[in-house]
């Protein structure tokens, strides 16, 4: 297959037919197709086993892919060249630390590992101890720190080394309010200078949401949509979403009834819920309850919104579990 | 009747992970192999030599068997025995080589079914007293054996002693006969004059066509006893087992003097009776008094070298943790290299396997280890020893699942290989080559650890220098780099790449 070279050198990160497969089962990447520009935020969304870590570890070159390509910056990763490595910072799901060194022992050894003077080491340490909130326990071993300080000591070790790109693999996970609040706010200015770019994967549509420049939703191993997260809820239709739970399913007579009154979608996984999306939906409301009564089917709750990234996650991916 | 589920999931579990399973069942068939190495009889090529070092001082007797007159040194006779005996199953009584019989025939006895390869002792009879004592103090040798200058006059005296004691019993007999009172006991006079026929020679009997028993020339049986002395360590194993092997070919070997004393008269002798004589001939034990040392002398290096064989568990298991939590991953996102990661990770361990030497070796000094070598003679053998832990630790780190499964095997490899090594007690080699570069090759030279406690003896309890261990310092670093290699090559492909 021919390597699509357009947009390499302008993409932060690229990926060009990136498939992964493992033994006989189906691709858990297939065929992927990507570019990250620079100075954004990517969220990379996907229900569990869709392929994102596979993705993922493809690009940070710890995973060898079947076959196809990932650049960062125009330069192949599976090379490994430690140039490669420095333009990388990583947050893993999992926090990754030792125990029993402090928090300022972390940053010097990422730091060092990655050949930071020891100045601009000393100087960026302390900066980022500074904005993660972490100057009273730098010197305290790092199993006495609570769960939200391991996770921002976590993201600050992806920094510590200046990288230009900066994988944060669900980085609020487990996090409490106030200490989301600070991550998504350090993830924001990450990009302000539009010269790092950070991808995102994550679970929190409203993260993705609020952070991402733009998101690609991935299920099994295909990108099924790659958009601003705007227009992705409009693609879904106009308007605002009402959910109407019944005391039972309703009808093929009945949905079609509702049809009438906007884009009404039914998924069998949830029996008793049916979703109409619509411009001025709350003007059609009591006729709505109306066509309900007839039906005999009587409304246990109802609940009006606007359309979110989750709508759309949920349009594409659908309503079935995963990981079964 | 909750254990029966629990029971089944645990034996699930077991059989889920053959890897460890594999090991756990052959560890105790592994132990039997080691002991039986140690202290089993499994054949001929799979024995310990001793090293006995001879001091013959033995000065024979004159004698004249009817060929004329000959020197007869049954020390150089016993000298040949110790160095045929041999560990096959099949060997003989002791015999002559040659056609001989007799007492002509005692300067040629030998084991019948002589096999050098698996010899029972490494004889050197070459050395002067002090010579040997210095040798056995310093650990070349296992014993060394004394032969006193009387040593064929005292054995040869026991022997005829027997032989003329029966000829003096069949005088009696043949008196009380001749005397017409059958049970008659004679007269000292009567005695005196039985002496005096028999000091004459009666001439009655010819040996030989042309040779009568009173015109040969044997030894007195007035000399003087010969101890034969048997010098070594007592904490020695070795010295011990030596002592019992040379006791029971001594008794063999004067029997066989005493059985073929007995062949020249016995057609003086009536029938039936068996030798009884005084034993003029013994053997004791003496400690060599240059240094008392203790059976925990000999093991303190071996324990030095079981405490670097539990390095590989620590080693491989920290390893594993690197992998199992992500540590390694997120090391291998950075710019470090291969070369990064292996010194990295092996600088702290060769500290602490030093650090360790130090306590280890304090703590034994308390306990009363009598080292004649410094510590720091064993520092660079511990290093070299550490780095052979640490790359059999990275050959179990690329191959185990998890950081049980690398605890359990390194612990099934370590232990038996500590055993083999001659850790803790000497076990016998199977020879894979005679000569190695002049020197023998066993399956057991094969692992470093086997060198490492080899050149810790010399250097610590002996106190032996550089050029007394040469060959297994030697050893030791060739299959360190060989195994050093195999793990950085295992570990680097299976663990530092990226994942297929």
């Amino acid at each position: 297959m021919e390597l699509r070279t357009e947009n390499l050198t302008v993409s932060a990160v690229a990926a060009r037919g990136l498939c992964k497969g493992y033994d006989r089962g189906p691709l858990a990447v297939d065929s992927l197709d990507l570019d990250i520009r620079q100075g954004e935020v990517f969220g990379l969304l996907g229900p569990n086993g869709a392929g994102k870590t596979t993705t993922i570890r493809m690009l940070l070159g710890l995973l060898r892919p079947t076959s196809g390509h990932a650049f960062i910056h125009g330069e192949e990763i599976s090379t490994g060249r430690q140039s490669v490595k420095s333009k990388l910072g990583v947050c893993p799901q999992e926090t990754v630390l030792w125990p029993e060194l402090t928090v300022s022992e972390h940053l010097n050894l990422i730091g060092r590992m990655y050949d930071v003077p020891a100045r601009k080491l000393r100087s960026d340490s302390e900066r980022l101890i500074e904005e993660f909130s972490l100057g009273e326990k730098r010197h305290q071993p790092v199993k006495r720190l609570s769960g939200g300080l391991k996770r921002r000591l976590n993201l600050a070790l992806a920094l510590v080394h200046g990288p230009d790109v900066i994988m944060l693999d669900e980085p609020s996970a487990g996090l409490d309010p106030q200490s989301r609040a600070l991550l998504w706010e350090r993830i924001t200015e990450l990009t302000k200078d539009g010269r790092r770019t950070v991808i995102l994967t994550t679970h929190s549509m409203e993260e993705a949401d609020r952070l991402s420049h733009r998101v690609g939703i991935l299920d099994h191993g295909k990108l099924l949509v790659l958009d601003a997260p705007d227009s992705l809820k409009r693609s879904i239709g106009e308007g605002d979403t009402l959910e109407i739970e019944l005391d039972r399913a309703p009808s093929p007579d009945t949905l079609g009834t509702l049809r009438e009154y906007g884009q009404v979608e039914y998924d069998a996984a949830l029996p008793n819920t049916i979703t109409i999306r619509g411009l001025d939906i709350m003007d059609r409301f009591p006729r709505i309850v109306q066509a309900l009564a007839a039906s005999t089917v009587v409304i246990s709750n109802t609940r009006l919104r606007p359309n979110t990234l989750e709508d759309v996650f949920l349009k594409l991916t659908g309503r079935s579990l995963r990981d079964k | 009747m909750r254990f029966v589920p629990l029971s089944l999931i645990v034996f699930k579990r077991m059989s889920r992970d053959l890897f460890t399973l594999f090991f756990a069942i052959l560890f105790p068939a592994f132990f039997v192999f080691i002991f039986s190495m140690a202290f089993g009889k499994t054949g001929p090529m799979r024995n310990q030599r001793f090293d006995l070092a001879v001091v013959n001082r033995d000065e024979g007797v004159r004698v004249n068997f009817g060929a004329g007159p000959d020197t007869l040194r049954l020390g150089r006779a016993l000298v040949g025995v110790l160095e045929s005996l041999s560990y096959s199953r099949s060997s003989g009584w002791m015999s002559s080589d040659s056609s001989s019989s007799g007492l002509a025939g005692l300067d040629s006895l030998r084991f019948a079914s002589r096999r050098p390869e698996s010899a029972v002792f490494n004889v050197a009879d070459t050395l002067q007293e002090a010579e040997a004592l210095r040798k056995v103090s310093s650990g070349d040798y296992d014993a060394a054996l004394m032969i006193p200058a009387g040593f064929t006059r005292a054995a040869m005296a026991t022997a005829m002693q027997d032989a003329t004691g029966r000829i003096f019993l069949g005088a009696v007999d043949r008196f009380s006969a001749r005397s017409g009172s059958p049970g008659r006991k004679p007269t000292a006079a009567e005695i005196q004059n039985m002496i005096d026929d028999f000091a004459r020679g009666p001439g009655k009997a010819q040996k030989k066509p042309g040779t009568s028993l009173d015109s040969l020339s044997l030894p007195s049986m007035k000399a003087a006893p010969a101890t034969l002395r048997l010098a070594g360590d007592p904490s020695n194993l070795g010295f011990t087992m030596t002592g019992g092997i040379v006791k029971n070919v001594l008794d063999q070997f004067l029997k066989s003097v005493s059985r073929r004393s007995l062949e020249e008269a016995k057609e003086f002798l009536p029938a039936g009776l068996e030798p009884a004589g005084r034993d003029l001939v013994s053997l004791e034990n003496s400690s060599v008094a240059v240094r008392t040392r203790t059976v925990f002398d000999y093991q303190v290096p071996g324990i030095i070298v079981f405490a670097l064989l539990m390095l590989v568990s620590l080693v491989s298991v920290t390893l594993m943790l690197d992998l199992t939590q992500g540590h390694l991953e997120r090391l291998k996102l950075t710019r470090m290299s291969t070369l990064d990661y292996f010194v990295g990770n092996t600088l702290p361990w060769l500290a602490l396997s030093v650090v360790q030497l130090a306590l280890l070796f304090g703590a034994a000094k308390l306990f009363g280890y009598h080292n004649v070598g410094s510590m720091f003679a064993g520092v660079g053998l511990v290093v070299l020893g550490s780095l052979s832990s640490i790359a059999l630790a990275l050959i179990v780190a690329s191959m185990a699942k998890n950081e049980k499964q690398a605890s359990i095997v390194s612990t099934m490899i370590a232990v038996p290989v500590s055993f083999l090594s001659g850790a803790f007690f000497p076990v016998r080699d199977v020879v894979i080559l005679k000569d190695f570069f002049g020197h023998r090759l066993a399956l057991t030279d094969l692992s470093p650890w086997t060198h490492t406690t080899r050149a810790l003896v010399a250097t610590l309890t002996f106190g032996k220098g550089f050029s007394a261990v040469r060959w297994d310092v030697l050893m030791q670093a060739i299959l360190t780099v060989v195994l050093f290699l195999v793990g950085v090559l295992l570990f680097s492909r299976r663990r530092l790449t990226a994942q297929r």
